[in-house]
Protein backbone atom coordinates (compact mmCIF):
# COMPACT_ATOMS: atom_id res chain seq x y z
CA UNK A 1 0.00 0.00 0.00
CA UNK A 2 2.97 2.27 1.04
CA UNK A 3 5.50 0.54 -1.05
CA UNK A 4 6.66 2.44 -4.09
CA UNK A 5 8.36 0.91 -7.31
CA UNK A 6 12.07 2.94 -8.17
CA UNK A 7 14.49 2.62 -10.70
CA UNK A 8 18.02 3.06 -10.06
CA UNK A 9 21.58 1.63 -11.31
CA UNK A 10 23.41 -0.87 -9.77
CA UNK A 11 26.91 -1.58 -10.61
CA UNK A 12 26.25 -0.17 -14.20
CA UNK A 13 22.52 -2.29 -14.59
CA UNK A 14 19.12 -0.70 -14.57
CA UNK A 15 17.57 -2.30 -11.74
CA UNK A 16 13.58 -1.54 -10.95
CA UNK A 17 12.33 -2.35 -7.19
CA UNK A 18 9.29 -2.24 -5.06
CA UNK A 19 10.13 -0.23 -1.44
CA UNK A 20 8.26 0.55 1.52
CA UNK A 21 9.77 3.93 2.46
CA UNK A 22 11.32 2.82 5.74
CA UNK A 23 13.59 0.24 3.51
CA UNK A 24 17.05 1.38 3.34
CA UNK A 25 19.55 1.03 0.42
CA UNK A 26 21.33 -1.35 2.23
CA UNK A 27 18.37 -3.53 2.74
CA UNK A 28 17.63 -3.32 -0.69
CA UNK A 29 20.86 -4.13 -2.08
CA UNK A 30 21.33 -7.47 0.26
CA UNK A 31 17.75 -8.53 0.39
CA UNK A 32 16.52 -7.77 -3.16
CA UNK A 33 19.34 -7.46 -5.02
CA UNK A 34 21.14 -10.48 -3.27
CA UNK A 35 24.84 -7.94 -3.09
CA UNK A 36 25.60 -9.40 0.05
CA UNK A 37 29.27 -7.72 0.28
CA UNK A 38 27.76 -4.52 1.66
CA UNK A 39 27.44 -5.18 5.27
CA UNK A 40 25.47 -3.64 8.54
CA UNK A 41 27.70 -3.92 11.81
CA UNK A 42 26.42 -1.11 13.63
CA UNK A 43 22.97 0.22 11.21
CA UNK A 44 24.01 3.60 12.64
CA UNK A 45 26.54 6.13 10.16
CA UNK A 46 29.84 4.90 12.28
CA UNK A 47 31.55 2.41 11.30
CA UNK A 48 31.28 2.25 7.34
CA UNK A 49 30.75 -1.38 6.93
CA UNK A 50 27.50 -0.48 4.83
CA UNK A 51 29.75 2.24 2.70
CA UNK A 52 28.78 2.15 -0.62
CA UNK A 53 29.50 4.79 -3.87
CA UNK A 54 26.68 6.93 -4.55
CA UNK A 55 26.54 8.88 -7.60
CA UNK A 56 30.21 8.79 -7.31
CA UNK A 57 30.23 9.79 -3.56
CA UNK A 58 30.67 7.48 -0.56
CA UNK A 59 27.70 7.00 1.58
CA UNK A 60 26.66 4.68 4.57
CA UNK A 61 24.03 3.29 2.96
CA UNK A 62 22.21 2.08 6.33
CA UNK A 63 21.47 5.84 6.31
CA UNK A 64 20.16 6.19 2.74
CA UNK A 65 16.43 5.41 2.37
CA UNK A 66 16.40 3.07 -0.63
CA UNK A 67 13.06 5.11 -2.32
CA UNK A 68 16.13 8.29 -1.80
CA UNK A 69 18.42 6.24 -4.04
CA UNK A 70 15.30 6.80 -6.85
CA UNK A 71 17.48 7.53 -10.25
CA UNK A 72 20.82 6.82 -8.64
CA UNK A 73 23.89 5.26 -9.55
CA UNK A 74 25.37 2.43 -6.98
CA UNK A 75 28.53 0.98 -6.61
CA UNK A 76 28.89 -2.34 -4.35
CA UNK A 77 31.87 -3.95 -4.18
CA UNK A 78 30.46 -6.38 -6.32
CA UNK A 79 31.00 -4.14 -9.06
CA UNK A 80 34.96 -2.98 -9.06
CA UNK A 81 35.75 -6.17 -10.79
CA UNK A 82 35.60 -6.69 -14.91
CA UNK A 83 35.34 -9.59 -16.83
CA UNK A 84 36.29 -11.58 -14.24
CA UNK A 85 39.32 -9.88 -12.95
CA UNK A 86 39.77 -7.92 -9.77
CA UNK A 87 40.12 -4.32 -9.59
CA UNK A 88 43.97 -3.04 -8.49
CA UNK A 89 42.51 -2.14 -5.03
CA UNK A 90 41.28 -5.72 -4.60
CA UNK A 91 44.30 -7.42 -5.42
CA UNK A 92 46.44 -4.99 -3.57
CA UNK A 93 44.53 -6.00 -0.45
CA UNK A 94 45.15 -9.34 -1.40
CA UNK A 95 48.84 -8.99 -1.50
CA UNK A 96 49.67 -6.72 1.03
CA UNK A 97 47.94 -8.49 3.47
CA UNK A 98 44.99 -5.73 4.36
CA UNK A 99 42.57 -8.52 4.91
CA UNK A 100 41.80 -10.67 7.62
CA UNK A 101 38.24 -11.37 8.81
CA UNK A 102 37.17 -9.15 5.71
CA UNK A 103 33.85 -7.67 7.20
CA UNK A 104 35.26 -4.10 6.76
CA UNK A 105 37.29 -5.11 3.90
CA UNK A 106 34.28 -4.03 1.22
CA UNK A 107 33.86 -0.54 2.49
CA UNK A 108 37.48 0.18 3.29
CA UNK A 109 38.34 -0.69 -0.73
CA UNK A 110 35.38 1.52 -1.37
CA UNK A 111 36.17 4.51 0.50
CA UNK A 112 39.83 3.89 -1.44
CA UNK A 113 38.57 3.82 -4.94
CA UNK A 114 36.39 7.16 -4.24
CA UNK A 115 39.84 8.57 -2.82
CA UNK A 116 41.80 7.52 -6.14
CA UNK A 117 39.40 8.43 -8.24
CA UNK A 118 39.74 11.95 -7.41
CA UNK A 119 43.18 12.13 -5.85
CA UNK A 120 45.61 9.50 -7.97
CA UNK A 121 48.46 10.05 -5.77
CA UNK A 122 47.68 10.64 -2.04
CA UNK A 123 49.95 10.85 0.75
CA UNK A 124 49.67 8.64 3.85
CA UNK A 125 47.85 11.51 5.77
CA UNK A 126 45.49 11.80 2.87
CA UNK A 127 44.91 7.98 2.29
CA UNK A 128 44.29 8.03 6.19
CA UNK A 129 41.63 10.96 5.91
CA UNK A 130 39.63 9.37 3.12
CA UNK A 131 39.57 6.21 5.35
CA UNK A 132 38.40 7.47 8.91
CA UNK A 133 35.46 6.65 8.49
CA UNK A 134 35.97 3.06 7.94
CA UNK A 135 36.45 1.07 11.15
CA UNK A 136 38.66 -1.94 11.20
CA UNK A 137 39.09 -4.10 14.06
CA UNK A 138 41.45 -6.62 12.85
CA UNK A 139 44.54 -5.26 10.88
CA UNK A 140 45.50 -2.33 12.72
CA UNK A 141 44.95 -0.53 9.41
CA UNK A 142 48.83 -0.27 8.39
CA UNK A 143 48.68 -2.84 6.07
CA UNK A 144 45.36 -1.56 4.79
CA UNK A 145 47.11 1.74 3.71
CA UNK A 146 49.72 -0.18 2.24
CA UNK A 147 47.19 -1.73 0.22
CA UNK A 148 45.88 1.71 -0.85
CA UNK A 149 49.32 3.16 -1.71
CA UNK A 150 50.24 -0.21 -3.90
CA UNK A 151 47.06 -0.06 -5.94
CA UNK A 152 47.76 3.56 -6.16
CA UNK A 153 50.98 3.09 -8.08
CA UNK A 154 49.59 0.25 -9.52
CA UNK A 155 46.95 2.19 -11.13
CA UNK A 156 49.50 4.62 -12.41
CA UNK A 157 51.58 2.16 -13.80
CA UNK A 158 48.76 1.02 -15.89
CA UNK A 159 47.75 4.11 -16.71
CA UNK A 160 51.37 4.66 -18.06
CA UNK A 161 52.28 2.00 -19.56
CA UNK B 1 17.21 -11.35 6.74
CA UNK B 2 17.47 -10.26 10.54
CA UNK B 3 19.35 -6.72 11.10
CA UNK B 4 20.43 -5.00 13.72
CA UNK B 5 18.95 -1.50 12.99
CA UNK B 6 15.40 -1.22 11.70
CA UNK B 7 13.60 1.99 10.92
CA UNK B 8 9.19 2.66 12.07
CA UNK B 9 7.35 3.26 9.02
CA UNK B 10 6.44 6.19 7.97
CA UNK B 11 4.01 7.88 5.28
CA UNK B 12 7.14 9.22 2.56
CA UNK B 13 6.70 12.66 0.76
CA UNK B 14 8.80 13.66 -1.32
CA UNK B 15 7.58 17.16 -2.76
CA UNK B 16 9.18 18.94 -5.88
CA UNK B 17 9.20 22.68 -4.65
CA UNK B 18 9.04 24.45 -1.72
CA UNK B 19 5.66 25.66 -1.15
CA UNK B 20 4.50 21.90 -1.78
CA UNK B 21 6.74 20.91 0.91
CA UNK B 22 5.76 24.09 3.77
CA UNK B 23 2.38 22.92 2.66
CA UNK B 24 3.03 19.52 3.77
CA UNK B 25 4.92 20.20 6.49
CA UNK B 26 2.33 22.57 7.80
CA UNK B 27 -0.89 20.46 7.06
CA UNK B 28 0.92 16.94 7.91
CA UNK B 29 0.60 17.99 11.99
CA UNK B 30 3.02 17.75 14.57
CA UNK B 31 4.58 14.40 13.78
CA UNK B 32 5.97 15.29 10.87
CA UNK B 33 10.34 15.46 10.18
CA UNK B 34 11.63 17.15 7.34
CA UNK B 35 14.25 14.71 5.50
CA UNK B 36 17.80 16.07 3.97
CA UNK B 37 20.30 13.91 4.42
CA UNK B 38 19.28 11.98 7.31
CA UNK B 39 21.90 11.51 9.24
CA UNK B 40 20.87 12.54 12.03
CA UNK B 41 16.93 12.06 11.53
CA UNK B 42 17.46 8.27 10.74
CA UNK B 43 19.92 7.94 13.48
CA UNK B 44 17.50 9.20 16.16
CA UNK B 45 14.50 7.18 13.97
CA UNK B 46 17.05 3.93 14.77
CA UNK B 47 17.73 4.43 17.95
CA UNK B 48 13.57 4.89 18.90
CA UNK B 49 14.62 8.70 19.73
CA UNK B 50 11.76 9.94 17.01
CA UNK B 51 8.60 8.23 15.72
CA UNK B 52 7.44 10.60 13.21
CA UNK B 53 4.31 9.57 11.31
CA UNK B 54 5.41 11.23 8.13
CA UNK B 55 8.89 12.11 6.31
CA UNK B 56 8.80 15.46 3.83
CA UNK B 57 11.81 14.71 2.04
CA UNK B 58 13.29 17.82 0.38
CA UNK B 59 16.23 16.30 -1.59
CA UNK B 60 13.60 16.45 -5.02
CA UNK B 61 13.56 20.84 -4.93
CA UNK B 62 16.01 22.09 -6.68
CA UNK B 63 16.33 25.24 -4.96
CA UNK B 64 18.86 25.53 -1.76
CA UNK B 65 22.04 23.92 -3.41
CA UNK B 66 23.79 27.33 -4.31
CA UNK B 67 26.54 28.64 -3.06
CA UNK B 68 27.04 32.38 -4.35
CA UNK B 69 28.76 35.27 -3.61
CA UNK B 70 26.39 38.34 -2.71
CA UNK B 71 26.12 41.54 -3.81
CA UNK B 72 28.41 43.82 -0.91
CA UNK B 73 31.16 41.07 -0.71
CA UNK B 74 29.45 38.37 1.61
CA UNK B 75 28.22 34.67 0.69
CA UNK B 76 24.96 32.93 0.23
CA UNK B 77 24.72 29.32 1.14
CA UNK B 78 21.81 27.10 0.31
CA UNK B 79 20.59 25.37 3.53
CA UNK B 80 20.67 21.54 1.14
CA UNK B 81 24.56 22.18 0.76
CA UNK B 82 25.99 19.05 2.04
CA UNK B 83 28.79 19.58 4.81
CA UNK B 84 31.49 17.95 2.27
CA UNK B 85 30.73 20.81 -0.54
CA UNK B 86 30.86 23.26 2.33
CA UNK B 87 34.76 21.69 3.25
CA UNK B 88 36.07 21.83 -0.36
CA UNK B 89 34.34 25.20 -1.41
CA UNK B 90 37.10 27.24 -2.31
CA UNK B 91 34.42 30.04 -2.10
CA UNK B 92 34.53 29.55 1.44
CA UNK B 93 38.07 28.89 1.75
CA UNK B 94 39.09 31.83 0.52
CA UNK B 95 37.56 34.51 3.05
CA UNK B 96 35.43 32.48 5.05
CA UNK B 97 37.87 29.75 5.90
CA UNK B 98 36.36 29.08 9.73
CA UNK B 99 33.51 27.90 8.10
CA UNK B 100 35.47 25.26 5.72
CA UNK B 101 37.47 24.28 8.78
CA UNK B 102 34.47 23.66 11.02
CA UNK B 103 32.89 21.65 8.45
CA UNK B 104 35.74 19.18 7.84
CA UNK B 105 36.02 18.18 11.73
CA UNK B 106 32.40 16.82 11.57
CA UNK B 107 31.89 13.20 11.55
CA UNK B 108 32.86 10.73 8.40
CA UNK B 109 33.77 11.35 4.83
CA UNK B 110 30.43 9.25 4.28
CA UNK B 111 28.72 11.11 6.90
CA UNK B 112 29.33 14.95 5.19
CA UNK B 113 28.75 13.44 1.90
CA UNK B 114 24.85 13.39 2.66
CA UNK B 115 24.34 15.80 5.72
CA UNK B 116 23.22 19.16 5.02
CA UNK B 117 24.51 22.54 6.57
CA UNK B 118 20.45 23.03 7.01
CA UNK B 119 19.97 19.95 8.97
CA UNK B 120 23.39 20.08 11.11
CA UNK B 121 21.44 23.47 12.14
CA UNK B 122 18.12 22.34 12.58
CA UNK B 123 19.24 20.05 14.84
CA UNK B 124 20.36 21.97 17.07
CA UNK B 125 22.56 20.11 19.24
CA UNK B 126 25.11 22.49 21.35
CA UNK B 127 27.75 20.71 20.14
CA UNK B 128 27.34 21.27 16.29
CA UNK B 129 30.48 22.41 14.63
CA UNK B 130 29.25 24.66 11.71
CA UNK B 131 26.93 27.11 14.65
CA UNK B 132 29.95 28.49 16.34
CA UNK B 133 31.95 29.47 13.35
CA UNK B 134 28.71 30.41 11.40
CA UNK B 135 27.86 32.83 14.28
CA UNK B 136 31.49 33.70 14.55
CA UNK B 137 30.94 35.08 10.83
CA UNK B 138 27.80 37.41 11.85
CA UNK B 139 25.61 35.04 9.62
CA UNK B 140 21.79 35.30 9.26
CA UNK B 141 19.16 32.75 8.53
CA UNK B 142 16.84 32.50 5.72
CA UNK B 143 13.81 30.89 6.88
CA UNK B 144 10.58 30.22 4.33
CA UNK B 145 7.29 29.28 4.84
CA UNK B 146 3.50 29.15 3.53
CA UNK B 147 3.02 33.15 4.61
CA UNK B 148 6.33 34.47 3.46
CA UNK B 149 9.93 34.64 4.98
CA UNK B 150 11.88 36.00 7.43
CA UNK B 151 15.44 36.52 8.05
CA UNK B 152 16.97 36.39 11.85
CA UNK B 153 20.33 36.24 13.21
CA UNK B 154 21.65 32.73 13.35
CA UNK B 155 22.11 33.03 17.11
CA UNK B 156 18.17 33.69 17.76
CA UNK B 157 17.79 30.85 15.70
CA UNK B 158 18.29 28.19 18.42
CA UNK B 159 15.97 28.46 21.45
CA UNK B 160 17.69 25.57 23.22
CA UNK B 161 19.39 22.13 22.60
CA UNK B 162 17.68 20.47 20.10
CA UNK B 163 15.29 23.59 19.52
CA UNK B 164 15.04 26.21 17.07
CA UNK B 165 12.47 28.77 16.44
CA UNK B 166 11.53 27.25 13.02
CA UNK B 167 7.26 27.64 12.75
CA UNK B 168 5.26 24.73 11.09
CA UNK B 169 5.61 24.63 7.90
CA UNK B 170 8.81 26.56 7.76
CA UNK B 171 11.86 25.53 6.48
CA UNK B 172 15.45 26.79 7.07
CA UNK B 173 16.45 27.48 3.16
CA UNK B 174 19.71 29.47 3.18
CA UNK B 175 22.64 31.19 5.56
CA UNK B 176 23.69 34.75 4.39
CA UNK B 177 27.49 35.83 5.48
CA UNK B 178 27.95 39.07 5.43
CA UNK B 179 31.30 40.08 3.68
CA UNK B 180 34.44 40.02 6.35
CA UNK B 181 36.15 43.06 7.13
CA UNK B 182 39.86 43.21 5.70
CA UNK B 183 42.30 41.85 7.97
CA UNK B 184 40.03 39.39 9.45
CA UNK B 185 41.22 35.93 10.71
CA UNK B 186 39.83 32.82 12.55
CA UNK B 187 39.86 29.75 13.50
CA UNK B 188 37.89 27.16 15.18
CA UNK B 189 39.54 24.68 17.62
CA UNK B 190 37.23 21.41 18.94
CA UNK B 191 38.42 18.68 21.46
CA UNK B 192 36.77 15.81 20.87
CA UNK B 193 37.22 11.64 22.44
CA UNK B 194 38.48 10.64 18.46
CA UNK B 195 39.51 11.93 15.20
CA UNK B 196 35.97 14.18 14.23
CA UNK B 197 34.07 12.95 17.39
CA UNK B 198 30.95 14.74 18.34
CA UNK B 199 32.64 17.96 20.12
CA UNK B 200 33.39 17.50 23.96
CA UNK B 201 34.08 21.11 23.53
CA UNK B 202 34.58 23.60 20.48
CA UNK B 203 35.45 27.33 20.40
CA UNK B 204 35.14 29.92 16.95
CA UNK B 205 37.71 32.72 17.26
CA UNK B 206 37.66 35.37 14.57
CA UNK B 207 39.62 38.53 15.25
CA UNK B 208 40.01 41.97 13.23
CA UNK B 209 43.25 43.50 13.22
CA UNK B 210 43.72 47.33 13.15
CA UNK B 211 45.44 48.97 9.97
CA UNK B 212 48.68 48.84 11.59
CA UNK B 213 48.35 45.66 12.63
CA UNK B 214 49.15 45.81 15.95
CA UNK B 215 46.04 45.55 18.02
CA UNK B 216 43.11 43.96 17.92
CA UNK B 217 40.15 45.58 16.79
CA UNK B 218 37.48 43.39 17.18
CA UNK B 219 36.79 39.96 18.22
CA UNK B 220 34.06 37.35 18.06
CA UNK B 221 34.26 34.28 20.29
CA UNK B 222 31.98 31.83 19.77
CA UNK B 223 31.57 28.58 22.20
CA UNK B 224 30.53 25.49 21.01
CA UNK B 225 28.90 22.35 23.79
CA UNK B 226 29.52 24.67 26.57
CA UNK B 227 25.93 25.91 26.94
CA UNK B 228 22.56 25.07 26.21
CA UNK B 229 22.92 26.39 23.09
CA UNK B 230 26.12 27.79 21.21
CA UNK B 231 26.79 31.39 22.69
CA UNK B 232 29.11 33.88 22.26
CA UNK B 233 31.19 35.53 25.32
CA UNK B 234 30.94 39.29 25.13
CA UNK B 235 33.63 39.22 28.53
CA UNK B 236 36.25 37.48 26.17
CA UNK B 237 35.36 39.65 23.17
CA UNK B 238 35.72 42.52 25.47
CA UNK B 239 38.90 41.46 26.99
CA UNK B 240 40.54 42.10 23.53
CA UNK B 241 38.78 44.83 21.42
CA UNK B 242 41.44 47.67 21.43
CA UNK B 243 44.42 45.79 22.81
CA UNK B 244 47.80 44.65 21.69
CA UNK B 245 47.00 40.79 21.71
CA UNK B 246 50.21 39.36 23.67
CA UNK B 247 50.01 36.76 25.84
CA UNK B 248 48.70 38.04 28.78
CA UNK B 249 45.86 39.18 26.85
CA UNK B 250 44.80 36.44 25.30
CA UNK B 251 44.73 34.54 28.87
CA UNK B 252 42.65 37.11 30.18
CA UNK B 253 39.95 36.44 27.37
CA UNK B 254 40.19 32.93 27.58
CA UNK B 255 39.35 33.27 31.17
CA UNK B 256 36.96 35.17 30.36
CA UNK B 257 35.33 33.10 28.07
CA UNK B 258 35.79 29.76 30.37
CA UNK B 259 33.70 32.14 33.20
CA UNK B 260 30.81 32.43 30.99
CA UNK B 261 30.32 29.07 30.07
CA UNK B 262 27.31 27.13 31.46
CA UNK B 263 28.67 23.24 30.36
CA UNK B 264 26.55 19.94 31.29
CA UNK B 265 28.65 17.16 32.77
CA UNK B 266 27.69 13.93 30.34
CA UNK B 267 29.54 10.55 29.01
CA UNK B 268 31.96 12.66 27.18
CA UNK B 269 33.35 15.01 30.48
CA UNK B 270 32.13 16.67 33.30
CA UNK B 271 31.19 20.43 33.49
CA UNK B 272 33.99 21.19 34.95
CA UNK B 273 36.28 19.86 32.69
CA UNK B 274 34.77 21.43 30.09
CA UNK B 275 35.01 24.73 31.47
CA UNK B 276 38.62 23.89 31.90
CA UNK B 277 38.96 23.39 28.10
CA UNK B 278 37.12 26.21 26.87
CA UNK B 279 39.90 28.34 28.40
CA UNK B 280 42.44 26.03 26.74
CA UNK B 281 40.51 26.28 23.30
CA UNK B 282 40.00 29.68 23.77
CA UNK B 283 43.70 30.74 24.05
CA UNK B 284 44.10 27.90 21.15
CA UNK B 285 42.07 29.48 18.50
CA UNK B 286 42.73 33.39 19.38
CA UNK B 287 46.43 32.58 18.79
CA UNK B 288 45.30 30.79 15.66
CA UNK B 289 42.95 33.39 14.47
CA UNK B 290 45.91 36.28 15.08
CA UNK B 291 48.10 34.34 12.77
CA UNK B 292 45.69 34.20 10.45
CA UNK B 293 45.25 37.93 10.10
CA UNK B 294 48.08 38.81 10.19
CA UNK B 295 48.82 36.35 7.51
CA UNK B 296 46.28 38.43 5.65
CA UNK B 297 47.80 41.63 5.78
CA UNK B 298 51.45 40.53 4.97
CA UNK B 299 50.70 38.73 1.64
CA UNK B 300 50.45 40.89 -1.31
CA UNK B 301 47.39 42.66 -2.39
CA UNK B 302 45.21 41.95 0.39
CA UNK B 303 41.49 43.30 0.41
CA UNK B 304 40.58 46.72 -0.78
CA UNK B 305 37.73 47.67 0.94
Amino acid sequence: MNEKMINLKVNGEPVEVLVDPSVTLLQVLRDKLQLTGTKEACGLGECGACTVILDGKTVNSCLVLAVEAKGKEILTIEGLQKNGNLHPLQQAFIEQGAVQCGFCTPGMILSAKALLDENPDPDEAEIREALAGNLCRCTGYVKIVEAVKAAARALKYNNGG
Amino acid sequence: MTYLTYLPKFAYYEPETTAEACSLLANEGENTRILAGGTDLLVKMKRGLEQPRSLVSLNRIADFRDIQPAAGGGLNIGALNTISRLASSTLIKERFGILGQAAGTMALPQVRNRGTIGGNLCNASPAADTAPALVALGSRVRLAGLSGERTLALEDFFSGPGRTVLRRGEILAEILIPAPLPRTGGSYVKLSPRHNDLATVSVAALVVLSPDGRTCEDACIVLGAAAPTVIRSPQAEQALKGKIPDGGVIQEAARAASECSRPVSDVRASAEYRREMVMVLTAQALKQALEKAREGLSSSGGQTK
